[in-house]
């Protein structure tokens, strides 16, 4: 075997874009005779694991890759706190291994998740992990966590920007810089009015039909 | 005016200036002290989009900080730097922010942002920098910056250490609090 992979889902949900992801890489790295396991940082949260369970796991893998939505433009609140409790009570564990990070946003824009994955950054510097690099993507929301293999052209292109990344972090090299080009889907912001009002406009109509008021100040009454 | 602080910091250091500087400047703060309360993460259950729009369906103290986001001016956030960017205590409050934003979409710039469901308010982010690897500070600013682009928000992010004096934080934190009023 090459190299155990741990994957770290961030998002709290279980079958969406993120997770899609991370089942997307197992896979891969399986198909590379690597081993991979996922884990849910909610799991640990919500207290349903401890993170002395996680002992083992941290101690048996040689790479961590960290899998996660951007919430609110940076990661989420459990990201944050899981990494917190890592830096000090796994140290130890973690030290020398590599890391690497995917962020995903619901906006096309790739740029969005630069302040996730410098955090991640952050964090291996921390625990003193040797950081691979990472990735992003934009429009996670559009996947809807449908498989990648489903997705036709736009599938094919993520699965080999994952590919190749893989092959070079099993091989101690970091992510090249293709694996984000292939992940990097360009609109021209000159479109992005005329997509506004597109969006805009199906958003009203949606709520119409459900008979709700969208842009009701709840807060306020 | 009137700001709302989040406070996610372990002592009351900051408090003091804060509430002190406020009340110089004649504004009304509601202060939060976020290790005292209950706040439950967001769970991404998208209530808040199509059951119950622009309400978080989680039953906590958050409900009464938005309430008062919603009617207040501005928002002021201190918090120790977590890997460049806000502790877990602060994001558990900043990731429930979704709510204050119409599920619409509007260009800024060449960002893509939604509209501001209560108006736009102005944002401090307040980081106290502890023994942290090179860069934290850089992308902390980075996160209050997006922050605000996102809120479309007048802000400032200052950046303390623990050994800065308390005279000069007060200072840079009036200066920033006046200037996001320009």
């Amino acid at each position: 075997m090459k190299k155990q992979i741990l994957i770290l889902n961030g998002s709290p949900r279980k079958n969406k874009t993120t997770y899609s992801f991370a089942r997307t890489i197992k896979a891969l790295a399986e198909d590379m005779d690597s081993g991979a396991e996922i884990i849910h940082i909610i799991d640990y949260f919500d207290g349903k694991k401890s993170l002395g369970d996680l002992r083992d796991i941290l101690i048996s893998s040689e790479i961590v890759g960290l899998i996660s939505p951007l919430y609110v433009d940076s990661l989420p609140s459990y990201v944050i706190w899981f990494f917190e409790a890592l830096s000090k009570e796994m140290e130890s564990e973690l030290e020398g291994k590599d890391f690497f990070a995917i962020g995903q946003c619901a906006f096309p824009d790739v740029t969005m998740n630069e302040p996730l994955l410098e955090s991640c950054r952050l964090f291996a510097d921390t625990v003193k992990m040797h950081w691979l690099g990472g990735l992003s993507y934009g429009g996670g929301v559009m996947l809807d966590g449908a498989a990648l293999e489903s997705l036709g052209k736009k599938g094919e292109k993520i699965i080999l920007a994952f590919k190749m990344a893989l092959e070079n972090m099993v091989e101690g090299k970091k992510i090249p810089l293709r694996s984000q080009e292939l992940l990097t889907f360009k609109i021209p912001t000159i479109l992005y009015r005329p997509m506004t009002i597109v969006l805009n406009h199906t958003v009203k109509r949606d709520a119409k039909k459900k008979g709700i008021d969208i842009e009701g100040k709840v807060y306020l009454e | 005016m009137k700001s709302v602080v989040l406070d996610a910091t372990e002592n009351n250091a900051y408090e003091k200036i804060l509430s002190e500087t406020l009340k110089l400047q004649g504004d009304e703060a509601v202060y939060y002290k976020l290790k005292d309360l209950k706040i439950i993460p967001c769970r991404a259950c998208g209530a808040c989009g199509d059951i119950t729009p622009g309400k978080c369906a989680l039953k906590d103290d958050m409900q009464e900080i938005l309430r008062n986001i919603a009617s207040g001016d501005g928002i002021i956030m201190v918090t120790p730097i977590s890997f460049g960017g806000y502790s877990a205590l602060l994001k558990k409050a900043v990731d429930r922010f979704m709510v204050l934003g119409l599920p619409f979409l509007s260009v800024k710039g060449k960002r893509l942002i939604h509209p501001m469901r209560y108006g736009i308010k102005t944002l401090i982010g307040i980081g106290i920098a502890g023994e942290c690897p090179m860069g934290q500070e850089e992308n902390f600013k980075l996160v209050v910056e997006r922050n605000a682009i996102n809120m479309q928000s007048p802000y400032r992010a200052i950046v303390f250490s623990d050994t800065d004096d308390n005279a000069s934080i007060r200072l840079q934190i009036e200066k920033a609090i006046r200037e996001v009023r320009v």
